[in-house]
Formats: structure tokens, sequence, C-alpha cells
């Protein structure tokens, strides 16, 4: 027989886990959501925006994954990603300010991103940052924001990051990338495309 | 008037039995046919409707011509949406794949950036 008083902890701690549920599933949607930053967008020149997830991204996979010298470790960092996101915001009237980027930094830090290694240069306005986001103590996502005056990119790739693997591909090894401008290419403003 | 009667019932007496009957083959089908419909009993026989009765040639030229010609118009209206679809989703995948590269690699090498610059001052500081 079960005492009334059993009965209920056990309901309260099923809502409990439900809600614990609810928020983390509520907390991952709000990280894993495409970036926007109106402000900036409406200062850039040229906004370049790329969203990969559900579908899109299932196919872009398949098609790298048909790439004979994919290495393992990259083979298997790409199959585990959710979404990937990026926001490139050209200047070329007016140059971005600190104050321009401050967004991009303010609701990374509102959806829970750690800040893994933040840099700065003396000399030039330019800076570079990476973020990471955690689920259940492990990386499930990863954040970049570099900016000049010229250029404000920030790139959002969700799922669990294998850091060796992401260093390989951008050393141009595991993931060999070929024309790499043409995604871009047809992007821009056919008027500003030969400047 | 009595004999006048009675030829008259022997008359119409020998057309329905003439009508009852196979028709002799001595007789032309039109002159049994007006015999019928004069005995009022079945009117002028007609041929049975044939359902599957053999086409005229041009009709069954026309129809498998018209056939064949249905076929064509949907083999050339469905074929070619179906390549169209097929490469326009060739080249969505093939977009979304460069797409997929260019943050990867865009990312990989601001990490290994960001790896470096945070580095070089303790690379720096160990030179010293």
């Amino acid at each position: 027989m079960t005492s009334p008083r059993t009965c209920g902890a056990r309901l309260a701690a099923f809502l409990a886990i439900l809600l614990v549920g609810g928020l983390a599933s509520l907390q991952a949607q709000g990280t894993g959501a495409a970036p926007e930053f109106a402000s900036l967008e409406q200062k850039a020149d040229e906004v370049v925006k790329v969203n990969l997830w559900g579908r899109s991204l299932e196919q872009a996979k398949r098609l790298l994954g048909l790439r004979k010298n994919l290495t393992s470790p990259v083979r298997s960092f790409m199959n585990g990603l959710t979404a990937v996101y990026r926001r490139t915001y050209r200047f070329r009237r007016a140059p971005a300010s600190e104050a321009d980027v401050e967004p991009v930094y303010r609701q990374l830090a509102e959806d829970g991103w750690v800040p893994l290694i933040e840099t700065e240069d003396r000399e030039k306005p330019e800076s570079l940052s990476v973020y990471s986001f955690y689920a259940d103590e492990e990386v499930a996502g990863m954040a970049v924001v570099s900016s000049d005056p010229d250029e404000v990119t920030v790139l959002k790739i969700m799922g669990p990051v294998d850091f060796e693997a992401l260093s390989a591909i951008g050393s141009g090894l595991g993931l060999p990338v070929m024309n790499l401008g043409s995604t871009e290419i047809r992007k821009l403003d056919p008027a500003t495309a030969g400047k | 008037m009595r004999r006048q009667e009675d030829s008259r019932y022997l008359e119409a007496s020998l057309r329905a039995s003439l009508a009852r009957q196979p028709a002799p083959k001595s007789l032309k089908p039109q002159v049994m046919a007006r015999v019928r419909a004069e005995s009022g009993r079945e009117g002028v026989r007609t041929a049975p409707a044939r359902p599957f009765r053999r086409l005229a040639p041009w009709k069954s030229w026309a129809l498998s011509t018209s056939a064949v010609a249905a076929a064509a118009a949907l083999l050339w209206g469905v074929l070619p949406l179906r390549d169209t679809r097929t490469d326009a989703e060739a080249v969505a995948m093939e977009s979304a794949g460069l797409e997929l590269a260019e943050v990867l690699h865009m990312a990989g090498s601001e990490w290994n950036r960001a790896q470096q610059a945070a580095l070089s001052p303790i690379q720096e500081n160990g030179n010293d």
C-alpha cells in the first residue's frame, strides 16, 4: 500500500522533472535560434546570412560526407551538428564601432553563452571572441564573433563541438574546401559584387 | 357483312401468325418487317445493340492516335518538371554543402587564430 504522502511526493518529483525538462528545452531553443541583430543589419551595407538546420543541414552533411579525404573526427563532428548560422555585416560608408557590436555580446551572454577566448588588438580596432554553450556539462555549441571597422561576423555552431576537428578544418585539413567564394558571390548585390 | 368481317378476321389472324413465326426464306426482311408492323404486335424489329462491336477502321485509328498523343503530352509535361525539380534540389544541396564547408572553415580558422592570440603572450613570456 502506498500512502497518500508517497503519492504526493512522486507527483511532485514528476512535475519537477517536467519543469526542469521544459526549462532546459526552452533554453536550448533560445541558444539554438538563428541570431538576429537588427541594428547591425540596418547599418551594414552588405549582409550575408547562412541558416543551415533541418533538411538543408542534412543535405549539406550528405554532400560533404561524399568527399573522399574527409577524416573520421571531422566526419563525426559534422554529423553531430544540429544547426549552423552565419551573419556577416560589411560596412563601407560608416565603419562599425564597439557600440554597434555590443548587442551581439549582450545577446550571447543573455542566452547563456560562456566566453572561452576573448582577444582584442590594442593597436587596431579588432576583436575576436569564441564562446561556448554547455548542456549537461558538455559543450553543446560554439559561437565566434570577429569584428573590425569594415566587417562584423557572427558564427554559431550548435551540436557537440570537437575543437580538435574544428582546428583541423581551420588548417585546411580534414575537410578540403574548394570554391569557397562561390556561395557568397551569389548573395552579393549585383551592383556591388564587382567592386 | 358477316362474310366481310370474317375475311378481315382471317387476314388479321394470318398476319399475326406470320409475325409470330420465323421469317420464311422466300420473304424479304423488309416485307416481313412491314407484316410485323401492320400486325401491331411487335412493331419493326431493330438490330440489338452490340457494345463490343467492331469499330470502323478510321475510328480505331483516331482513338489510338489520340491515346498516343495524350501519353506523349503527359511525358512531355511531367518528365521535364521532374528534371527541373531534381536540378533545383541538386543546386540547393550543393549550395548548402558549400555554405556548411565555408562556415566550418571560417569557425576553424578563427578558433586557431584565437588560440594563437591567447597563447602568444604566454609563449613570449616563456621566451623572456
